[in-house]
């Protein structure tokens, strides 16, 4: 089995995703600059930072994964020495660097930024929730862009993805852990906070697991 | 048998309003395959089955000696794969394709890539997504010419081009038969080309094989004749005759077994032959289609 | 050694007979001398662009015929006496000459009448254009 033909396809898809990395990460930049300005620039800078990664998630599902498939690029692909499990799971690997560095470092980035201004740090264990859930949100529509080539379910997937953030911030905000300790100078990181961003990783990555395994068991790749 | 470089025995698919029926194909080193069919036939699924990107449901699919799909990565080091429906990456430039391809593949002759650059009228700095269709082609093309694989399977590879390109690109497949140990399955709706280049013609329908055989066989035993009958009387039907047109005197029947008997048959039943005619493999293609779909 | 054999599509002979014939005539115009080696049928299949089967029976067909010798490993020359398959083939028109005499004189045909039927015959076959004559094997 040749292990290098999967990080050369890895390797092709990173450099036509440059762009969105780099522009991904850039944003994100910008609104974590205009967060510590004061009270609204905050809200402005926290909904542009995760309205970024969403945009960004949109793009890497849509263009590499569906698009490819709907494009019979996959063909070119698949003429090279490669098993179709291979191409498979290069271009999952490629896409979640591809999505992980930017969501990553603009995590970090908050933490960053929190520790460094006088945004209360009760806010972080919140943050630290929302930001795991792009990561489920991300996992989840990659699945289905995976499985899928229905617009339809595409769409679907992607509004209600977008309409549950808006559940999830007055859910989270009700945990009586973040409940009036948000704009408190400590971050309060109580069980349910952690079992809430650890089912957000555990299901992101059954989602995405679940996918690859029904995507690799077809027979039939085109 | 060992020696076969595509070896597909009783291959079944079956899809909601589609099914190959017991596709059996051979074809051996040094050989140009021409896979002829009509849209819809089932042509391009079985080379989808060679590649591996389909699984067939029943019957063995070996190629370059490899079991598909299960070695299709080993097995696609040595073939070239083009499709008339794949596409290149848009984003990127011919020259980007052929370095990627160089990077992967150990047997990428550079100079030969050059020359068919010039040859196709292509430039390494031409951007994809500005191609025509026929330039995105042999973009493909080139990119599996160049490095000289063993098995060359393409779909359809001069479908949609003009005449000089098609010239271009029969001359680069006839030369990859020069060297004996290579082969060429290409499948087409364009007969023309196929009755130049095959060795060896498949005729596909309805997703069954209805005639697979050598390109002389074909031209050499189907054959029109043009009958006189006398007034009212019909003319016989011999074996091997698939299609007879009466209109008052005058008959014509089409056979796909001609020997020099059948005139002579012809004349001791009182039939008078006016005319023997050879059939384009275009006439014989459909000839043979209508003959198997039966009457409608 | 490029063959300058050339096929023709609008020809409505097969493709084996045009490069039978184009072989034939420049052996017998002496382009191609006796002795001298033909070029490899994949050679000769890439440089006319037509199938290798084709170009492997024209030489088959060439080779019955007497025309060219083939040995085993070492690629096909022009025979010695090349020109002895179209001296059998002038003898057999020499034959049926003499036989179409014959039943001339049976019929009682006169050498102008004669002339016109084997005009008739010759426009015959040139006016079929794709037909074929039947080979006796």
């Amino acid at each position: 089995m040749n292990r290098s033909i999967v990080w050369q396809v890895v390797a092709k898809d990173l450099f036509f995703m440059r762009w969105m990395i780099v522009g991904a990460i850039v944003a994100g930049a910008g609104a974590l600059a205009v967060m510590p300005q004061g009270r609204v620039p905050g809200y402005v800078g926290a909904v542009s930072l995760i309205c970024t990664l969403i945009v960004l998630l949109i793009f890497l599902v849509m263009g590499p994964i569906v698009q490819e498939r709907k494009d019979k690029v996959v063909l070119f692909v698949l003429s090279l020495p490669i098993s179709t499990t291979q191409y498979t799971a290069a271009k999952v690997i490629a896409n979640l660097i591809a999505f992980g560095v930017p969501w990553l470092a603009l995590t970090i980035g908050t933490f960053a930024v929190v520790a460094m201004s006088q945004i209360p740090d009760g806010v972080l264990p919140f943050w630290t929730a929302v930001m795991g859930y792009m990561f489920f949100y991300y996992c989840a529509l990659l699945a289905v862009g995976l499985l899928s080539d229905s617009a339809g379910w595409h769409a679907a997937s992607i509004v209600t993805g977008n309409i549950s953030v808006n559940f999830l911030i007055p859910f989270l905000l009700a945990r009586p852990s973040l409940k009036g300790n948000m704009e408190g100078p400590a971050a309060i990181w109580s069980s349910d906070i952690l079992a809430i961003v650890a089912l957000e990783f555990a299901l992101g990555i059954i989602a995405l697991g679940a996918a690859f395994h029904v995507r690799t068991r077809k027979p039939d790749f085109v | 048998m060992s020696d076969a470089v595509i070896d597909l025995d009783g291959v079944d698919k079956k899809y909601r309003f589609f099914q190959l029926s017991d596709v059996t194909l051979r074809v051996v080193p040094g050989q140009i395959a021409g896979f002829v069919g009509p849209n819809g036939a089932g042509k391009s699924t079985t080379i989808r089955i060679l590649m591996g990107m389909i699984r067939a449901d029943r019957g063995s699919v070996r190629v370059l000696g490899r079991s598909m799909p299960r070695e299709q990565a080993a097995a696609k080091w040595d073939i070239g794969f083009v499709s008339e429906d794949m596409r290149l990456h848009t984003s990127a430039t011919v020259g980007w394709h052929m370095r990627f391809i160089a990077s992967i593949y150990p047997g990428w002759d550079a100079a030969y890539a050059d020359t068919l650059l010039r040859r196709f009228n292509l430039h390494a700095e031409q951007p994809v997504k500005v191609l025509s269709h026929g330039e995105r082609v042999k973009a493909a093309l080139l990119l599996v010419l160049a490095r000289r694989p063993r098995l060359l399977l393409l779909d359809e590879p001069t479908t949609g081009l003009d005449p000089v390109a098609r010239h271009e690109i029969l001359g680069e497949l006839m030369e990859v038969v020069t060297d004996e140990r290579r082969a060429i399955l290409f499948s087409s709706h364009n007969t023309q080309d196929v009755e130049q280049i095959s060795d060896q013609i498949t005729f596909i329908d309805r997703g069954r094989i209805i005639d697979s055989s050598d390109k002389e066989t074909f031209l050499d035993r189907w054959r029109r004749l043009h009958l006189e009958v006398a007034s009212g009387s019909l003319p016989p039907t011999f074996p091997g005759v698939v299609d007879t047109v009466v209109s008052g005197r005058t008959a014509i029947a089409t056979t796909r077994a001609f020997t020099a008997e059948l005139p002579a048959a012809y004349q001791r039943a009182g039939v008078t032959v006016r005319q023997i005619q050879r059939l384009t493999l275009e006439e014989i293609f459909v000839a043979n289609v209508m003959n198997n779909r039966g009457p409608q | 050694m490029h063959s300058g054999l050339l096929i023709s599509h609008a020809d409505p002979r097969p493709m084996y007979l045009q490069i039978i014939e184009q072989i034939r005539h420049r052996i017998a115009i002496g382009d191609w001398q006796a002795g001298q080696e033909l070029p490899s049928i994949r050679a000769l299949a890439a440089s006319t662009q037509v199938s290798v089967i084709t170009v492997k029976r024209a030489y088959l067909e060439l080779e019955r015929d007497g025309v060219i010798v083939t040995r085993q490993g070492k690629g096909s020359f022009v025979a010695e006496h090349a020109d002895l398959g179209l001296q059998l083939h002038r003898r057999q028109l020499d034959q049926h000459l003499a036989e179409a005499a014959r039943l001339g004189h049976v019929l009682g045909l006169a050498t102008p009448q004669m002339v016109e039927r084997l005009e008739a015959a010759i426009g015959a076959h040139q006016r079929r254009g794709s037909s074929e004559e039947i080979e006796d094997e």
